[in-house]
């Protein structure tokens, strides 16, 4: 029973619970007590008329962004998998990849996979690329052009590394931390995994929007997922799109062991990235 | 894609996966927020989902989106440090302060470990079943268990007494 009142007559037992002199059942009874705390104070929220609504909104929006980049992205895909980097794709055959191994493509080659290729018009930096991902509200991420990019579209979601990706079978349905690591391999020393997911919260982004294009770019703790690919370091932000349209990317990089220069360079990669 | 099972489902179930999003968020606004987004994700895998257990994919992805919007999104908002002492026996709008206490006091735990008494107390997973949806080990879910129920215990008694339901009270 739970009772609301001035007067705490279980602060003994709990106190009593703290100095170790505890009746055996007190930790129960704490417990049973809060279960009965949660089920009469959460509230019984009303669910908006139009919830189911707003969730198939959210979904044809996905559906939308991701047909309308469907031929352009196929069409890249194969291009960047069967021309211009054979070895994508063979991921049995392709040997291990580590960053020092990754040689830089010849000039003008677009990143490997879905993610697609430099947008049209677009200018990067030399030694860059820009990578557009429609199925992540159009976001442009302006890489190393020996990186390589790829599209989860089920997930509206867009990766960028420094080494080989693949989603796995399945897709990311089981990812752990919401941080999915379609990598062939896991990071290797100064390895980089970037995780681009798009979400749409109006008031968050007017609040990000009000300060620039987003949030700084920070160190964040290193969650399971990344540690699991060999993760030692995580870096994050949040990229809004300025036109009001409610659009928020979360930007997560997990690195492993990197350098300060490769450290910088997602930085600025992390820093830069826009929407068309 | 079978919608109809899955208006169904939201229909039933939807209620309880709110009240989750609300402990969870500790707001009204942004449990209903969380709770479409992890049902836009969960609606276009409905066919494949429906046959296993909806409703233990729906409680692990909003763990697992909420941990993500905190991380990266709100991880400056804070709550209040000190409650307001405005419960009492007299007040018929008790029930209202103790949401509202009940909030202030989820909220100012660490994520994992509202993730643990949602999970635990609210869910009424075992040890073994939230370690599993955490990933994490079952020590650590009773450690966490340990330090949310110790801060609770700090911050709630001002305003609100949990009663073990002495026979004689």
């Amino acid at each position: 029973m739970i009772r609301v009142t001035d007067h705490d007559a279980h602060q003994d037992a709990y106190r009593a619970h703290d100095d170790g002199a505890a009746p055996e059942s007190a930790p129960e009874s704490a417990e049973r007590e809060l279960r009965a705390l949660l089920e009469r104070a959460v509230p019984q929220l009303p669910a908006p008329a139009q919830r189911l609504e707003s969730v198939r909104e959210r979904v044809r929006r996905r559906r939308r962004r991701r047909a309308a980049g469907t031929s352009l992205t196929a069409v890249l895909a194969i291009a960047a998998a069967g021309l211009l980097l054979p070895g994508l794709g063979d991921r049995d055959g392709g040997g291990r990849l580590d960053a020092t191994s990754l040689a830089p493509p010849a000039s003008g080659s677009a990143p490997t996979a879905s993610g697609g290729a430099p947008a049209e018009g677009a200018t990067a930096p030399p030694g860059s690329t820009t990578v557009p991902f429609p199925d992540v509200a159009g976001l442009q991420v302006v890489m190393p052009q020996e990186w390589n990019a790829l599209t989860a579209s089920d997930d509206a979601r867009g990766y960028v590394s420094t080494q080989t990706l693949g989603l796995p079978e399945g897709g990311c349905a089981h990812q752990l931390d919401d941080f999915c690591t379609p990598l062939d391999r896991t990071l290797a020393k100064d390895g980089v995994l970037v995780q681009f997911t798009l979400s749409f919260n109006k008031a968050t982004a007017d609040k990000l929007r009000v300060r620039g294009s987003g949030m700084a770019v920070a160190a964040e703790p290193v969650v399971d997922a990344c540690h699991a690919v060999g993760g030692t370091e995580q870096l994050g932000t949040t990229i809004v799109d300025g036109s009001g349209s409610g659009v928020v990317v979360v930007a997560t990089a997990c690195l492993s062991h990197p350098r300060g220069r490769q450290e910088a360079r997602v930085r600025t990669l992390l820093s830069t990235t826009f929407f068309s | 894609m079978s919608e109809p099972g899955f208006e169904e489902w939201v229909a039933a179930r939807g209620p309880r996966l709110l009240r989750v999003a609300w402990l969870l968020t500790g707001d009204a606004h942004l449990a209903e927020d969380l709770l479409q987004t992890v049902l836009a994700r969960i609606w276009p895998k409905w066919p494949r989902i429906a046959g296993e257990n909806p409703e233990a994919y729906a409680r692990k992805a909003l763990v697992h989106t909420h941990a993500s919007w905190w991380r990266r999104r709100w991880r400056g908002e804070l709550p209040h440090g000190e409650l307001p002492d405005r419960v009492s026996t007299a007040d018929p709008f008790a029930d209202v302060d103790l949401e509202q206490a009940l909030a202030e006091a989820i909220r100012a735990l660490p994520v994992r470990q509202r993730a643990v008494v949602v999970l635990r107390y609210f869910e009424d997973l075992s040890v073994a079943e939230t370690a599993e949806v955490l990933r994490c080990s079952e020590g650590t879910v009773k450690s966490q268990a340990s330090k949310a129920l110790n801060s609770l215990r700090g911050r709630l008694p001002a305003a609100v007494a949990v009663d073990g339901g002495d026979p004689g009270d």
